[in-house]
Formats: C-alpha cells, structure tokens, sequence
C-alpha cells in the first residue's frame, strides 16, 4: 500500500512539473527567469528601427502568439536585419513570455 | 533533530526570497528598455506600453531612440472591429499638445479584428516634457474621425517613472 501510495505521488509531482510553462532560454530559473541573450547577427552596418514578437505559455498547457523574426521585423518596417536578441521571462512555471528583439533598418 | 532541519528550510527559502526580491529590483528598468551601441550612436528601445484604453479599441506604442538623433520613433498599434487608417497622432496634457503625421507599416487581420500597424516621430524634448507631470490622452485622427485613448493614474504614475527613469539613462550617457 505504501508503495502504491509512493508511485502515485511520484506520478503526480512529475505530471506537474512536466507540464509548467518552461520557456526557452541559455539559462533557467526555476523560480524566475529574465534573460537576454543573443539569437543571430549579420554582416549589415548600424541600425535604426527596432521591433519585437511575443508568444506566451500559461502552466505549459496553453501556448499563444508569433515570435518569428519575421514578425518583428515587419511591426518595425524592418528590412535588412542587423541583430536579434531573445528575451525571456518565466514566474514558477505559471507564466512564461519569449520575445524576439529585431535590430535594423 | 526535526526543528533543525526546518530551521534550515526556513533559512533556504527566506534567502532565495531575499535574492528574488533583489533581482526584481535590479531588473525593473532594464528589462523594459535595450540599448544597443553602433558607430553613430546608442540605439535605445522601450518595450511595447499597453496602458492607454478606449472602450473599442487596443493601443499599444513603443519608443525607438538613436542617442545622437533630435527625435524618437513611436510605434504603434490599434486593433479595432473596423479597419481604420489613421492619419496623425497627438499626445495631449494640460496646455501641452504635440502633433505629428503618422505612416502606416501595415494593416492585417487578427482573429475577427484588424490590427494596424503605424510610426510617427516626435523630438525626443517634446517627450521628456510628456512624461512629466499631469494625466495625458493619446488621440489618433482618421478620416473616420478621432478615437481618443485615456490611462488611469496609477498606471500613468508607473509608466512615466519608468520612461523617465530610462530618459534619464539615455541623457547621463550621452
């Protein structure tokens, strides 16, 4: 009885963990994360517009939004890309935002 | 035996709660706005504000700002049942009242609603004076007529500190 007991509750720890919104990032907090990090560069000189896309995990279970480089080029008019940054924030797996930070012009 | 051990449980957590608390504090500007250093200058970037409301539609703007330029970028968006093409842009507080045209980047469906996507430009003064003291309404003009966008105190008391405090920034590292 003890053992099932202990199975069940393994079980149950590890479907709650496996399903927190874990947001892609280099480093993560388990209790916070907000990290910058860098996600690509080009051989094009200085910029002058910057632009973003977001996409959002609510608990792991729902997963929304664009966060394409191309999207965020487009909502800055951005047509040669300089740099792209990644952004990414988590709240103890509740809540989880990566943003996509388009350099350019 | 026991009460150690939640003594040092309770130890633990009350230092992870210190070192959260100081990191949401080292973070609170920097994670609003990026800079970026080039040859002519530092590019500044205000993540997207989102506190100005109307009853119809959403609002959202960011700021854009190369340090050695006179004025700023703003972007914005409005997503609205209609389709609505918007001509100009004027921030308006008190006796003050700045105008520009704006330009549409792009205008597409989003779910039943179309979101269109517009920039104008502001000088980068006329901004520092906006985000001063006093309540402020954004009004956007469109053949259709104006839509005028209004922020709650409390909200415009947090969004100015915060735009403030990276103007601030932005002066000390020019």
């Amino acid at each position: 009885m003890k053992k099932i007991k202990t199975i069940a509750l393994a079980s149950v720890v590890a479907m709650t963990f496996s399903s927190c919104a874990i947001v892609k990032t280099p480093l993560t907090g388990f209790i916070y994360t907000d990290m910058k990090a860098p996600f690509a560069v080009t051989s094009n000189a200085n910029s002058s517009k910057v632009g973003t896309a977001k996409a959002q995990s609510i608990l792991g279970v729902v997963a929304t939004g664009d966060a394409s480089i191309e999207a965020a080029a487009k909502s800055a008019g951005i047509t040669k890309i300089h740099h792209v940054d990644e952004h990414a924030t988590g709240i103890l797996g509740i809540v989880a935002t990566y943003e996509v930070v388009v350099y350019g012009e | 035996m026991v009460n150690n051990s939640k003594q040092a449980i309770v130890r633990v957590l009350a230092l992870l709660l210190v070192l959260f608390s100081f990191s949401g504090y080292s973070q609170k500007i920097s994670k609003h706005y990026s800079s970026a250093h080039q040859q002519n200058g530092t590019l500044y970037f205000i993540f997207e504000q989102n506190d100005f409301r109307n009853s119809n539609s959403d609002f959202k703007y960011d700021l854009t700002y190369l340090s050695t330029a006179d004025s700023a970028t703003l972007n914005f968006s409005i997503i609205d049942k209609a389709n609505v093409e918007i001509d100009s842009i004027s921030l308006v507080k008190d006796s003050f009242h700045i105008s520009n045209k704006s330009e549409r980047i792009f205008i597409e469906p989003k779910k039943s609603k179309w979101h269109g996507r517009f920039t104008t430009k502001f000088l980068f003064s006329d901004l520092e004076k906006f985000y001063g003291e006093g309540l402020p309404k954004i009004i956007l003009y469109s053949k259709k007529g104006e839509m005028v966008f209004t922020i709650n105190k409390g909200a415009w008391k947090n969004q100015s500190e915060l735009v403030n405090k990276i103007f601030m920034v932005i002066k000390y590292n020019k």
